[in-house]
Protein backbone atom coordinates (compact mmCIF):
# COMPACT_ATOMS: atom_id res chain seq x y z
CA UNK A 1 0.00 0.00 0.00
CA UNK A 2 1.30 3.16 -0.54
CA UNK A 3 3.08 5.69 1.94
CA UNK A 4 1.42 9.09 0.04
CA UNK A 5 -0.65 9.69 2.47
CA UNK A 6 0.82 11.38 5.33
CA UNK A 7 3.91 8.67 5.63
CA UNK A 8 4.54 11.63 8.67
CA UNK A 9 7.43 11.91 10.39
CA UNK A 10 5.73 12.35 13.19
CA UNK A 11 3.42 9.78 13.10
CA UNK A 12 5.74 7.49 12.07
CA UNK A 13 8.18 8.24 15.16
CA UNK A 14 5.67 6.98 17.22
CA UNK A 15 8.32 6.49 19.51
CA UNK A 16 10.46 9.11 19.89
CA UNK A 17 14.06 7.66 19.14
CA UNK A 18 17.47 9.04 19.61
CA UNK A 19 19.77 8.26 17.15
CA UNK A 20 22.11 6.36 19.36
CA UNK A 21 19.53 3.81 20.56
CA UNK A 22 20.53 0.60 20.40
CA UNK A 23 18.47 -1.64 18.44
CA UNK A 24 18.27 -4.32 21.84
CA UNK A 25 15.75 -1.46 23.00
CA UNK A 26 13.22 -1.22 20.21
CA UNK A 27 10.05 -2.26 21.87
CA UNK A 28 6.36 -2.74 20.42
CA UNK A 29 6.24 0.99 19.45
CA UNK A 30 9.00 1.01 17.23
CA UNK A 31 7.54 -2.03 15.69
CA UNK A 32 3.76 0.01 15.27
CA UNK A 33 5.94 2.93 13.87
CA UNK A 34 7.57 0.42 11.34
CA UNK A 35 4.19 -0.62 10.31
CA UNK A 36 3.05 3.53 9.62
CA UNK A 37 -0.19 3.37 11.14
CA UNK A 38 -1.47 7.05 10.23
CA UNK A 39 -1.31 5.67 6.47
CA UNK A 40 -2.62 2.48 7.78
CA UNK A 41 -5.93 4.53 9.03
CA UNK A 42 -6.43 5.62 5.61
CA UNK A 43 -6.08 2.12 4.14
CA UNK A 44 -8.27 0.54 6.79
CA UNK A 45 -11.32 3.24 5.80
CA UNK A 46 -10.90 2.79 2.27
CA UNK A 47 -11.17 -0.99 2.81
CA UNK A 48 -14.17 -1.11 4.90
CA UNK A 49 -16.28 1.64 2.58
CA UNK A 50 -15.23 -1.33 0.03
CA UNK A 51 -16.63 -4.26 1.44
CA UNK A 52 -19.71 -2.76 3.57
CA UNK A 53 -20.81 -1.06 -0.28
CA UNK A 54 -19.91 -4.33 -1.92
CA UNK A 55 -23.77 -6.24 -2.47
CA UNK A 56 -24.12 -9.53 -0.73
CA UNK A 57 -23.08 -10.24 2.91
CA UNK A 58 -20.28 -11.79 4.64
CA UNK A 59 -20.22 -13.32 8.21
CA UNK A 60 -19.18 -10.39 10.36
CA UNK A 61 -16.01 -12.46 12.14
CA UNK A 62 -14.84 -13.41 8.37
CA UNK A 63 -15.44 -9.42 7.56
CA UNK A 64 -12.80 -8.25 10.64
CA UNK A 65 -10.58 -10.48 10.05
CA UNK A 66 -10.34 -9.30 6.72
CA UNK A 67 -10.12 -5.52 7.41
CA UNK A 68 -7.44 -7.19 10.14
CA UNK A 69 -5.76 -8.46 7.12
CA UNK A 70 -5.61 -5.34 4.76
CA UNK A 71 -4.29 -3.33 8.13
CA UNK A 72 -1.86 -5.98 8.39
CA UNK A 73 -1.03 -6.02 4.59
CA UNK A 74 -0.40 -2.16 4.50
CA UNK A 75 1.39 -2.20 7.51
CA UNK A 76 3.98 -5.32 6.17
CA UNK A 77 4.29 -3.40 3.13
CA UNK A 78 5.32 0.14 4.70
CA UNK A 79 7.41 -2.02 7.15
CA UNK A 80 9.47 -3.44 3.99
CA UNK A 81 9.52 0.37 2.67
CA UNK A 82 10.99 1.42 5.43
CA UNK A 83 13.66 -0.79 5.56
CA UNK A 84 14.49 -0.42 1.85
CA UNK A 85 14.40 3.37 2.07
CA UNK A 86 16.50 4.18 5.30
CA UNK A 87 18.96 5.73 3.75
CA UNK A 88 16.66 7.92 2.01
CA UNK A 89 14.87 8.44 5.18
CA UNK A 90 17.61 9.24 7.08
CA UNK A 91 18.79 11.76 5.03
CA UNK A 92 14.95 13.73 4.78
CA UNK A 93 14.06 15.56 7.80
CA UNK A 94 10.77 14.59 7.65
CA UNK A 95 11.49 10.61 8.29
CA UNK A 96 14.74 10.91 10.42
CA UNK A 97 13.52 9.91 13.30
CA UNK A 98 11.89 6.34 12.17
CA UNK A 99 13.40 3.47 13.81
CA UNK A 100 15.10 2.28 11.16
CA UNK A 101 17.66 5.17 10.36
CA UNK A 102 17.98 5.75 14.04
CA UNK A 103 19.30 2.09 14.54
CA UNK A 104 16.57 1.17 17.00
CA UNK A 105 15.31 -1.32 14.97
CA UNK A 106 17.60 -2.88 12.24
CA UNK A 107 17.46 -2.89 8.52
CA UNK A 108 17.59 -7.09 8.56
CA UNK A 109 14.53 -7.09 11.38
CA UNK A 110 12.03 -4.58 9.48
CA UNK A 111 12.53 -7.27 6.18
CA UNK A 112 11.76 -10.13 8.14
CA UNK A 113 9.04 -8.51 10.13
CA UNK A 114 7.53 -7.15 6.90
CA UNK A 115 7.45 -10.87 5.00
CA UNK A 116 6.01 -12.82 8.19
CA UNK A 117 3.31 -10.00 8.32
CA UNK A 118 2.71 -10.22 4.76
CA UNK A 119 2.45 -13.97 4.84
CA UNK A 120 0.31 -14.05 7.62
CA UNK A 121 -2.13 -11.27 6.20
CA UNK A 122 -2.18 -12.94 2.63
CA UNK A 123 -3.23 -16.93 4.43
CA UNK A 124 -5.52 -15.57 6.77
CA UNK A 125 -6.99 -13.39 4.10
CA UNK A 126 -7.50 -16.64 2.11
CA UNK A 127 -8.97 -18.89 4.02
CA UNK A 128 -11.31 -15.85 5.60
CA UNK A 129 -12.53 -14.72 2.38
CA UNK A 130 -11.39 -16.65 -0.34
CA UNK A 131 -8.23 -16.45 -3.11
CA UNK A 132 -9.78 -13.39 -5.05
CA UNK A 133 -9.54 -10.99 -1.83
CA UNK A 134 -6.21 -12.85 -1.05
CA UNK A 135 -4.84 -12.53 -4.48
CA UNK A 136 -5.61 -8.77 -4.72
CA UNK A 137 -4.06 -8.58 -1.00
CA UNK A 138 -0.62 -10.25 -2.48
CA UNK A 139 -0.35 -8.29 -5.57
CA UNK A 140 -1.17 -4.97 -3.56
CA UNK A 141 1.67 -5.61 -1.50
CA UNK A 142 4.32 -6.64 -4.11
CA UNK A 143 3.09 -3.85 -6.49
CA UNK A 144 4.08 -1.53 -3.20
CA UNK A 145 7.34 -3.24 -2.25
CA UNK A 146 9.08 -4.37 -5.69
CA UNK A 147 6.90 -1.92 -8.49
CA UNK A 148 7.49 1.34 -6.29
CA UNK A 149 9.64 0.97 -3.18
CA UNK A 150 12.36 -1.09 -5.49
CA UNK A 151 12.05 0.65 -8.97
CA UNK A 152 9.81 3.39 -9.68
CA UNK A 153 10.53 5.54 -6.68
CA UNK A 154 14.06 6.40 -7.46
CA UNK A 155 13.91 6.54 -10.72
CA UNK A 156 11.20 8.44 -12.55
CA UNK A 157 9.22 11.37 -11.29
CA UNK A 158 5.72 9.36 -12.32
CA UNK A 159 6.65 7.38 -9.70
CA UNK A 160 3.41 8.09 -7.00
CA UNK A 161 1.22 8.39 -10.63
CA UNK A 162 1.85 4.48 -11.29
CA UNK A 163 2.73 3.56 -7.71
CA UNK A 164 -0.32 5.39 -6.35
CA UNK A 165 -1.64 1.49 -7.73
CA UNK A 166 -0.96 0.24 -4.59
CA UNK A 167 -2.45 2.35 -2.48
CA UNK A 168 -5.68 2.24 -4.29
CA UNK A 169 -6.21 -1.31 -4.03
CA UNK A 170 -7.93 -1.54 -0.47
CA UNK A 171 -11.38 -0.92 -1.46
CA UNK A 172 -10.76 -3.37 -4.16
CA UNK A 173 -9.83 -5.97 -1.16
CA UNK A 174 -12.69 -5.25 1.12
CA UNK A 175 -15.56 -5.49 -2.22
CA UNK A 176 -13.91 -8.65 -3.34
CA UNK A 177 -14.07 -10.33 0.01
CA UNK A 178 -17.90 -9.68 -0.05
CA UNK A 179 -18.16 -10.81 -3.50
CA UNK A 180 -15.60 -12.91 -4.57
CA UNK A 181 -14.72 -11.10 -7.49
CA UNK A 182 -13.87 -7.48 -8.95
CA UNK A 183 -17.05 -5.54 -10.73
CA UNK A 184 -17.15 -1.95 -12.32
CA UNK A 185 -18.12 -0.67 -9.43
CA UNK A 186 -14.96 -1.94 -7.34
CA UNK A 187 -12.36 -0.70 -10.13
CA UNK A 188 -14.43 3.00 -9.56
CA UNK A 189 -13.22 3.11 -6.17
CA UNK A 190 -9.53 1.65 -6.96
CA UNK A 191 -9.51 4.53 -9.87
CA UNK A 192 -10.95 7.18 -7.66
CA UNK A 193 -7.42 6.71 -4.65
CA UNK A 194 -5.51 6.02 -7.83
CA UNK A 195 -6.39 9.79 -9.49
CA UNK A 196 -6.68 11.10 -6.08
CA UNK A 197 -2.77 10.20 -5.06
CA UNK A 198 -0.52 12.49 -7.75
CA UNK A 199 -2.33 15.60 -6.46
CA UNK A 200 -2.16 14.51 -2.95
CA UNK A 201 1.07 13.62 -2.93
CA UNK A 202 2.32 16.20 -5.45
CA UNK A 203 1.24 18.80 -2.48
CA UNK A 204 2.96 17.41 -0.04
CA UNK A 205 6.35 17.16 -1.95
CA UNK A 206 5.48 20.65 -3.34
CA UNK A 207 6.80 21.95 0.61
CA UNK A 208 9.13 19.51 0.94
CA UNK A 209 11.10 19.55 -1.97
CA UNK A 210 13.78 20.22 -0.38
CA UNK A 211 13.70 17.10 1.45
CA UNK A 212 13.56 15.17 -1.38
CA UNK A 213 16.16 16.59 -3.30
CA UNK A 214 19.03 16.60 -0.57
CA UNK A 215 17.77 12.69 -0.87
CA UNK A 216 17.99 12.29 -4.76
CA UNK A 217 14.84 11.44 -4.73
CA UNK A 218 13.09 12.34 -8.36
CA UNK A 219 10.24 13.46 -7.04
CA UNK A 220 7.86 15.64 -9.51
CA UNK A 221 9.06 18.95 -8.34
CA UNK A 222 12.99 18.12 -7.76
CA UNK A 223 12.88 16.48 -11.18
CA UNK A 224 10.64 19.04 -13.81
CA UNK A 225 10.14 21.96 -11.39
CA UNK A 226 7.64 23.71 -9.02
CA UNK A 227 5.96 25.12 -11.52
CA UNK A 228 5.08 22.20 -13.96
CA UNK A 229 4.07 19.98 -10.46
CA UNK A 230 1.75 22.79 -10.01
CA UNK A 231 0.33 22.74 -13.45
CA UNK A 232 0.06 18.83 -13.49
CA UNK A 233 -1.71 19.04 -10.01
CA UNK A 234 -4.42 20.97 -11.81
CA UNK A 235 -4.81 18.54 -14.26
CA UNK A 236 -5.20 15.56 -12.12
CA UNK A 237 -7.18 17.07 -9.82
CA UNK A 238 -9.59 17.47 -13.12
CA UNK A 239 -9.31 14.11 -13.46
CA UNK A 240 -9.46 12.90 -10.12
CA UNK A 241 -12.92 15.10 -10.17
CA UNK A 242 -14.40 13.74 -13.11
CA UNK A 243 -13.51 10.14 -11.39
CA UNK A 244 -15.38 10.79 -8.35
CA UNK A 245 -18.49 11.27 -10.96
CA UNK A 246 -18.35 7.46 -11.65
CA UNK A 247 -19.92 6.21 -8.48
CA UNK A 248 -23.04 8.59 -9.14
CA UNK A 249 -23.46 7.73 -12.44
CA UNK A 250 -23.41 3.58 -11.75
CA UNK A 251 -25.93 4.37 -8.57
CA UNK A 252 -23.22 2.68 -5.67
CA UNK A 253 -23.49 6.23 -4.73
CA UNK A 254 -26.40 8.00 -3.75
CA UNK A 255 -27.64 11.84 -2.58
CA UNK A 256 -25.22 11.75 0.35
CA UNK A 257 -22.39 10.56 -1.95
CA UNK A 258 -23.01 12.94 -4.59
CA UNK A 259 -23.32 15.79 -1.85
CA UNK A 260 -19.98 15.05 -1.11
CA UNK A 261 -18.92 14.93 -4.68
CA UNK A 262 -20.38 17.77 -5.73
CA UNK A 263 -19.57 20.38 -2.64
CA UNK A 264 -16.27 18.99 -1.53
CA UNK A 265 -15.43 18.44 -5.26
CA UNK A 266 -15.39 22.09 -5.86
CA UNK A 267 -13.68 23.09 -2.30
CA UNK A 268 -11.26 20.48 -3.80
CA UNK A 269 -10.73 22.65 -7.37
CA UNK A 270 -10.56 25.52 -5.77
CA UNK A 271 -7.74 24.43 -3.33
CA UNK A 272 -5.74 22.86 -6.60
CA UNK A 273 -5.99 26.38 -8.42
CA UNK A 274 -4.89 28.10 -5.54
CA UNK A 275 -2.02 25.95 -5.51
CA UNK A 276 -1.40 26.62 -9.47
CA UNK A 277 -1.51 30.15 -9.17
CA UNK A 278 1.20 30.29 -5.76
CA UNK A 279 4.60 29.99 -6.00
CA UNK A 280 4.02 26.97 -3.97
CA UNK A 281 7.60 24.81 -3.97
CA UNK A 282 9.62 27.74 -6.08
CA UNK A 283 11.88 28.28 -2.39
CA UNK A 284 12.63 24.17 -2.39
CA UNK A 285 11.99 24.21 1.34
CA UNK A 286 11.29 21.59 3.74
CA UNK A 287 10.40 22.01 7.76
CA UNK A 288 11.11 19.16 10.29
CA UNK A 289 7.48 18.53 10.73
CA UNK A 290 4.38 17.20 8.45
CA UNK A 291 2.18 19.85 8.29
CA UNK A 292 5.05 22.98 8.99
CA UNK A 293 5.37 25.01 6.03
CA UNK A 294 6.66 28.29 4.98
CA UNK A 295 4.82 30.88 4.29
CA UNK A 296 5.08 30.70 0.50
CA UNK A 297 4.42 26.99 0.75
CA UNK A 298 0.88 27.01 2.24
CA UNK A 299 -1.13 26.69 -0.45
CA UNK A 300 0.04 23.64 -0.82
CA UNK A 301 0.11 22.58 2.83
CA UNK A 302 -3.84 23.40 2.23
CA UNK A 303 -4.26 21.11 -1.02
CA UNK A 304 -2.51 18.14 0.96
CA UNK A 305 -4.32 18.51 4.26
CA UNK A 306 -7.73 18.74 2.58
CA UNK A 307 -7.12 15.90 -0.26
CA UNK A 308 -7.08 13.45 2.92
CA UNK A 309 -10.21 14.60 4.63
CA UNK A 310 -12.19 15.09 0.81
CA UNK A 311 -10.84 11.26 0.17
CA UNK A 312 -12.39 10.22 3.71
CA UNK A 313 -15.56 12.38 3.19
CA UNK A 314 -16.22 10.26 -0.19
CA UNK A 315 -15.60 6.98 1.42
CA UNK A 316 -17.74 8.49 4.54
CA UNK A 317 -20.30 8.92 2.43
CA UNK A 318 -20.47 5.20 0.59
CA UNK A 319 -20.09 4.12 4.36
CA UNK A 320 -22.95 5.88 5.51
CA UNK A 321 -25.28 4.92 2.71
CA UNK A 322 -24.92 0.94 2.64
CA UNK A 323 -23.68 0.77 6.45
CA UNK A 324 -26.79 2.71 7.86
CA UNK A 325 -29.19 2.34 4.99
CA UNK A 326 -28.84 5.50 4.08
CA UNK A 327 -28.92 4.82 -0.11
CA UNK A 328 -31.16 7.11 -2.07
CA UNK A 329 -30.56 6.02 -5.41
CA UNK A 330 -30.73 9.56 -7.81
CA UNK A 331 -33.40 9.01 -10.14
CA UNK A 332 -32.27 7.89 -13.79
CA UNK A 333 -28.71 6.47 -12.49
CA UNK A 334 -27.74 3.35 -11.97
CA UNK A 335 -29.50 -0.64 -12.41
CA UNK B 1 61.86 -38.04 37.21
CA UNK B 2 59.31 -35.55 36.67
CA UNK B 3 57.76 -33.84 39.49
CA UNK B 4 54.28 -34.39 39.76
CA UNK B 5 52.06 -31.78 38.57
CA UNK B 6 49.89 -29.48 41.05
CA UNK B 7 46.31 -29.55 40.68
CA UNK B 8 44.95 -26.49 39.99
CA UNK B 9 42.68 -25.05 42.24
CA UNK B 10 39.19 -26.11 41.21
CA UNK B 11 37.30 -23.10 39.98
CA UNK B 12 33.89 -22.50 40.18
CA UNK B 13 31.34 -24.26 37.02
CA UNK B 14 30.49 -21.46 34.61
CA UNK B 15 26.81 -20.72 34.97
CA UNK B 16 25.29 -22.35 31.80
CA UNK B 17 24.14 -18.91 30.24
CA UNK B 18 28.09 -17.82 30.01
CA UNK B 19 28.09 -20.47 27.43
CA UNK B 20 25.38 -19.46 25.84
CA UNK B 21 25.27 -15.61 25.74
CA UNK B 22 27.99 -14.31 23.74
CA UNK B 23 27.06 -10.83 23.96
CA UNK B 24 26.47 -9.19 27.62
CA UNK B 25 23.13 -7.53 27.59
CA UNK B 26 22.29 -4.51 30.08
CA UNK B 27 19.75 -4.86 32.29
CA UNK B 28 17.50 -2.69 30.38
CA UNK B 29 18.48 -4.52 27.03
CA UNK B 30 17.48 -7.63 28.83
CA UNK B 31 14.15 -6.46 29.60
CA UNK B 32 13.50 -5.06 26.46
CA UNK B 33 14.47 -8.59 25.00
CA UNK B 34 12.42 -10.02 27.37
CA UNK B 35 9.08 -7.75 26.48
CA UNK B 36 9.95 -8.13 22.78
CA UNK B 37 9.60 -11.92 23.44
CA UNK B 38 6.25 -11.68 25.25
CA UNK B 39 4.85 -9.80 22.37
CA UNK B 40 5.84 -12.07 19.41
CA UNK B 41 4.50 -15.32 21.58
CA UNK B 42 1.41 -13.09 22.08
CA UNK B 43 1.22 -12.50 18.44
CA UNK B 44 2.15 -16.22 17.63
CA UNK B 45 -1.19 -17.23 20.17
CA UNK B 46 -3.10 -14.48 18.53
CA UNK B 47 -1.93 -15.67 15.10
CA UNK B 48 -3.52 -19.48 16.06
CA UNK B 49 -6.56 -18.04 17.10
CA UNK B 50 -7.49 -16.18 14.23
CA UNK B 51 -6.62 -19.72 12.17
CA UNK B 52 -8.45 -21.45 14.65
CA UNK B 53 -11.78 -18.97 14.14
CA UNK B 54 -11.35 -18.34 10.33
CA UNK B 55 -11.67 -22.44 10.27
CA UNK B 56 -15.05 -22.13 12.34
CA UNK B 57 -16.34 -19.16 10.74
CA UNK B 58 -15.96 -21.49 7.27
CA UNK B 59 -17.01 -24.55 8.53
CA UNK B 60 -19.89 -23.29 9.89
CA UNK B 61 -20.97 -21.27 6.75
CA UNK B 62 -19.90 -24.67 4.64
CA UNK B 63 -22.18 -26.53 6.52
CA UNK B 64 -25.10 -24.33 6.09
CA UNK B 65 -24.68 -23.97 2.61
CA UNK B 66 -24.76 -28.09 2.58
CA UNK B 67 -21.54 -28.39 1.77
Amino acid sequence: MTDFSADPAKGDAVHAASPQASSTLADWRDYLALMKPRVMTLVVFTGLAGLVAAPGSINPIAAIIAILCIAVGAGAAGAFNMAFDSDIDAVMKRTRRRPVPTGRVPQSEAYVFAGVMSLASVTLMWMATGYVAAGLLAFSIFFYCVIYTMWLKRSTPQNIVIGGAAGAFPPMIGWAAVTGSISLDSILLFLIIFMWTPPHSWALALYKSGDYSAAGVPMMPVAKGAKSTRKQILIYTALYLAVTAGPVLTGLGGVIYTGAVVLGGMLFAILALRVFRSRAGDGNHAEDELYAVRAGDKAARDLFAYSIAHLSLLFAALLVEHGAGAHWALPGMGG
Amino acid sequence: MTEPTEKPESQPEPAYSEFTETVKLTPEEETARKRRNLVIAFGLVAFCVLIAVTTMVRMSSNYSSGL
